[in-house]
């Protein structure tokens, strides 16, 4: 039988940069996959030609290589490397020297490309516009101002402009090599949290602390009222760079450096809180400015930054912009659905379009059953949803292994753990126990939609856990003046639900809708007609430095060297046998440890 | 023997590049780029 040849199939590629190598596949203006390379090598931000991506996005839609028309690549290798070597960015002699060199030279995915996809032409993005598209058109907006900032684009850290179906102005820009995403780079390693991405660890250590060293921090860096930064000292993206600027660090704060091993005191905790605040001040001012630039209503804030829910709940709580949308996938594992995005506008003239996202589940499905489970299946009546909205209830762990997996940083209810927001210490025992993670970490509680305004300060929804909100204040404990420790601070009972609650009484919300997460509000339904309560923990099920699992194989392994309960897979359940010893378990997570 | 001189070279041309040129100064600046993916 012979299958019409569509006419165009565009294949965006990311991870050019060194990180986070990522596929997407547009077919006929139809968003059909996309997924991770770190997911099928299981190394944690994998940045290697992700041709594993590439051919699950092409198994999705039943295309082989040859059908490629067009390859879009997120960045330009080029640009990125030759503004590295020189260490000099935006000055009119590197810019002109990377406009004369061809765009393909640099691309260090080039080669392995053209040998994967002989038909396909090959494209390749300025790195933030792929962020801007795929935030964009990916949005509820029909017209809005961007603010897209990160740790590195080519040779820019920030960029920012106005974005319409027809119209794409790219107005101002800031230089890379002493941006405000360095800035808390460098400070999120001086604080001991060596690992790459690790950004997201101070920023929920930040609500334990108080801002107190605001004004050594400053002495790093001149900013303006337009949120123009600049570090005093040019940094580059390596490891071998930002510890280089450790001593310079401590010469002008006055604050030594914390190594990974060392305790964690409240200098140091007080050192991310003050970090976090300066870098909200900036992200306020960056808006401020925009708004009164473009004069636009709506506001997309994207790039690695806009990682920063806390930062995200914040700016849309403001009312700078009547709108705020924060992109779930706006940080670099969504960089090459950007770029096939990016294209797709091009190819359409400006005709109005926006992807189907279908909530983010744009992976495959978790594939059969390892054989080994077979013995540890578990019998039970009725629904899978009831059985295990009463197994929550009742204080067991549970770990899902479901449908489509979902794109981006979080799990959204495909591959989580699951548990009861209510229990006692069960932070602490998710983190230790279960995620073998620091014990400060807290988890996002997923709420239905409708109950939102109820139990926060906002209603709005936050389908892909990329706002923090607070909780009401009648729900909330008094606390004490002074707490002795983190740890009592921790575990002070500060509500119904502490294990989701911050201790500033933040959370990180998912919001569900059935329309949005059909499988995943079921789950929540069923907690909720038991217990009264329309929130469960919802947590990535993976463990300190691995990926989120993605096959039901792999699922299986990771179950049973934690201490989850039950784990669903497909449409059964499954019981831990809980026969590692501990050392095996510890023994298990050390193929981990060096990406924690 | 090449591979040492090819070394030396660039790191000739990086230091002079290092010298040609500098960043410009602080804050927001106006973006030149096209934003379209045929335009450099």
């Amino acid at each position: 039988m012979s299958r019409i040849t569509p006419r165009s199939v565009v294949l965006g590629i990311g991870g050019l940069l060194g990180h986070d190598a990522n596929a997407a596949l547009v077919v006929d203006g139809r968003l059909i996959a996309s997924s991770q390379e770190e997911r099928h090598t299981r190394l944690k931000h994998d940045g290697a030609f992700p041709h594993r991506a590439i051919a699950e996005c092409l198994a999705l839609a039943g295309l082989t290589p040859h059908e490629v028309t067009d390859a879009v690549f997120a960045e330009k290798g080029l640009q990125s490397h030759l503004f590295d070597l020189t260490g000099r960015t935006g000055n009119v002699f590197t810019r002109a020297l990377g406009r004369v060199l061809p765009e393909g030279w640099g691309n260090l995915y080039g080669q392995q490309a053209r040998r994967l996809l002989p038909q396909a032409k090959f494209h390749h993005a300025w790195h933030h516009l792929s962020h801007v598209a795929g935030a964009f058109h990916t949005s509820p907006f029909e017209r809005a101002a961007f603010l897209c900032v990160d740790g590195k684009g080519e040779d820019y850290s920030a960029s920012a402009g106005v974005i319409d179906h027809g119209e794409l102005k790219l107005l101002w820009e800031q230089p890379y090599e002493n941006g405000l995403g360095m800035f808390y780079t460098v400070i999120t390693y001086f604080l001991g949290f060596v690992s790459f991405g690790s950004e997201y660890k101070v920023m929920g250590l930040a609500p334990y602390g108080e801002p107190r060293y605001v004004e050594e921090l400053s002495r790093l860096f001149t900013t303006d009222d337009r949120g123009g930064f600049r570090l005093h000292r040019e940094i580059r993206f390596t490891e071998q760079s930002i510890i280089a600027a450790f001593p310079w660090v401590t010469k002008l704060t006055g604050i030594a450096v914390r190594k990974k091993s060392d305790s964690l005191d409240q200098v140091h905790i007080d050192l991310a809180s003050s970090l976090q605040h300066i870098f909200e001040e900036e992200v306020f001012k960056m808006a401020r400015f925009l708004r009164t630039e473009t004069g636009e209503e709506n506001l997309l804030f994207c790039g690695g930054c806009a990682q920063n829910c806390v930062a995200a709940g914040k700016l849309r709580s403001k009312k700078i912009f009547t709108a705020v949308f924060n992109s779930p996938v706006g940080g670099d594992m969504g960089s090459g659905l950007g770029a096939s995005l990016l294209f797709e506008r091009e190819r359409r003239c400006g005709l109005p379009f926006k992807a189907d996202t279908r909530g983010f589940y744009l992976g495959g499905d978790p594939g059969p059953v390892p054989a080994g489970a077979r013995p540890w299946q578990m019998k039970f009546d009725g629904d899978v949803h009831a059985y295990i909205g009463k197994q929550l209830a009742i204080g067991k762990i549970v770990a899902v292994v479901r449908g489509g997996m979902e794109l981006g940083a979080r799990a959204l209810g495909a591959r989580s753990i699951f548990a009861d927001p209510r229990a006692p210490g069960m932070q602490s025992r998710l983190n230790l126990a279960v995620k073998f993670r620091e014990s400060f970490r807290p988890f996002a509680p997923a709420i239905l939609a409708e109950y939102t305004g109820e139990w926060f300060d906002s209603a709005d929804e936050s389908d892909y856990m990329n706002y923090t909100a607070y909780l009401r204040p009648e729900l909330r404990a008094s606390l004490p003046e002074k707490f002795s420790s983190l740890r009592e601070r921790l575990d002070f009972p500060r509500c119904s639900i502490p294990s989701v609650i911050h201790v500033d009484f933040s959370a990180r919300l998912q919001t569900i809708r059935p329309e949005v997460h059909p499988d995943f509000h079921k789950f929540v339904t069923a907690f909720h007609a038991l217990t009264g309560v329309p929130i469960l923990i919802n947590t990535s099920f993976n463990v300190a430095g691995q990926p989120i699992v993605r096959t039901a194989v792999e699922g299986w392994d990771c179950f049973v060297n934690t201490d989850i309960d039950l784990l669903v897979l497909n449409d059964e359940i499954f019981r831990n046998p809980f026969e590692k010893t501990r050392e095996e378990k510890l023994t298990w997570l050390k193929q981990f440890a060096k990406l924690a | 023997m090449v591979k040492t001189i090819r070394q030396v070279g660039l790191k000739i041309t990086v230091s002079l590049l290092k010298l040609l040129v500098r960043s410009p100064m602080t804050g927001w600046r106006r973006s030149p780029r096209s934003t379209t993916l045929k335009g450099r």
